[in-house]
């Protein structure tokens, strides 16, 4: 129950900001599962929410052009890689890193304006398409690695190599995670984690568009 | 999201991110 209560929580969180680590992953350290699992089992059940709201913004959604296509291929190239880093690098590697990686990301997101706006800004469509899957795959590295602050991240990215708006720029940001997250599935082992997996995405992402004020409002207070 | 202003969702991103950072920081680095 304590679990399910946090999967419905956590894909509210995913469908709007990302970051629903917050709460399902010291949830799950909560019952007793080592960090790796409980990243794995974080990683399959953020895929259901991801995709949900990627799609429920109407109008908004993301279109397979040549540029979705591109970061889509470098998202599961590597995430893949991550994963195989994930199982080869040693632990003290592993919770070492993932503080800074997120405190970069979330830097980066906070004055991504101001660096496109003295310099950074990336001119052309095209010189776009091609600059996005670039930037784009160290953060699909660190999806298939850890995963948590993955929409941050790919936000930031997103945010420096692209004009959009925020709602394209998060809808993209959700399918992007989807297809990382996907390859992440395969970490995945024990089957009464798919329980936390089930209901993030059915209740929590679907409840994300019926109730996106109310997720607001109680953010700050968790 | 189409409620959300870009504003607001740009700080709680930023939110958090930061409370990510903290949190992890807070439970990996003082182990």
């Amino acid at each position: 129950m304590f679990l399910v209560a946090t999967g419905f929580l956590g894909g509210i969180i995913t469908a709007v900001v990302g970051g629903s680590s917050i709460i399902c992953f010291p949830a799950m350290l909560a019952v007793g599962l080592p960090p790796i699992v409980a990243s794995a089992s974080n990683t399959a059940a953020v895929v259901p929410a991801s995709l949900i709201a990627a799609y429920s913004d109407t109008g908004r959604a993301p279109i397979w052009n040549t540029e979705v296509l591109g970061l889509a291929l470098v998202g599961f190239v590597g995430s893949a890689l991550g994963a195989m880093l994930l199982v080869a690098l040693p632990s003290a590697v592993f919770v070492t890193v993932v503080p800074i990686l997120i405190a970069v990301a979330t830097l980066l997101f906070a004055f991504g304006e101001r660096l496109k706006t003295s310099g950074w800004r990336i001119g052309t469509d095209r010189a776009r398409s091609m600059t996005k899957p670039l930037l784009f795959a160290p953060v699909a590295i660190y999806g298939g690695y850890f995963g948590a602050g993955m929409g941050v991240m790919t936000l930031a990215i997103l945010g420096l190599s692209g004009p959009g708006d925020h709602r394209t720029t998060n809808a993209l940001k959700n399918l992007l995670n989807v297809l990382a997250n996907v390859v992440g599935y395969r970490k995945l082992h024990r089957s009464r984690h798919r329980r936390l997996a089930g209901n993030h995405g059915h209740d929590g992402g679907c409840a994300d568009r019926r109730i996106c004020r109310r997720t607001f409002n109680a953010l700050p207070a968790r | 999201m189409r409620f959300l202003p870009a504003d607001l969702f740009r700080a709680l991103v930023v939110g958090m991110g930061a409370i990510l950072t903290v949190v992890f920081a807070w439970r990996y680095w003082s182990l």
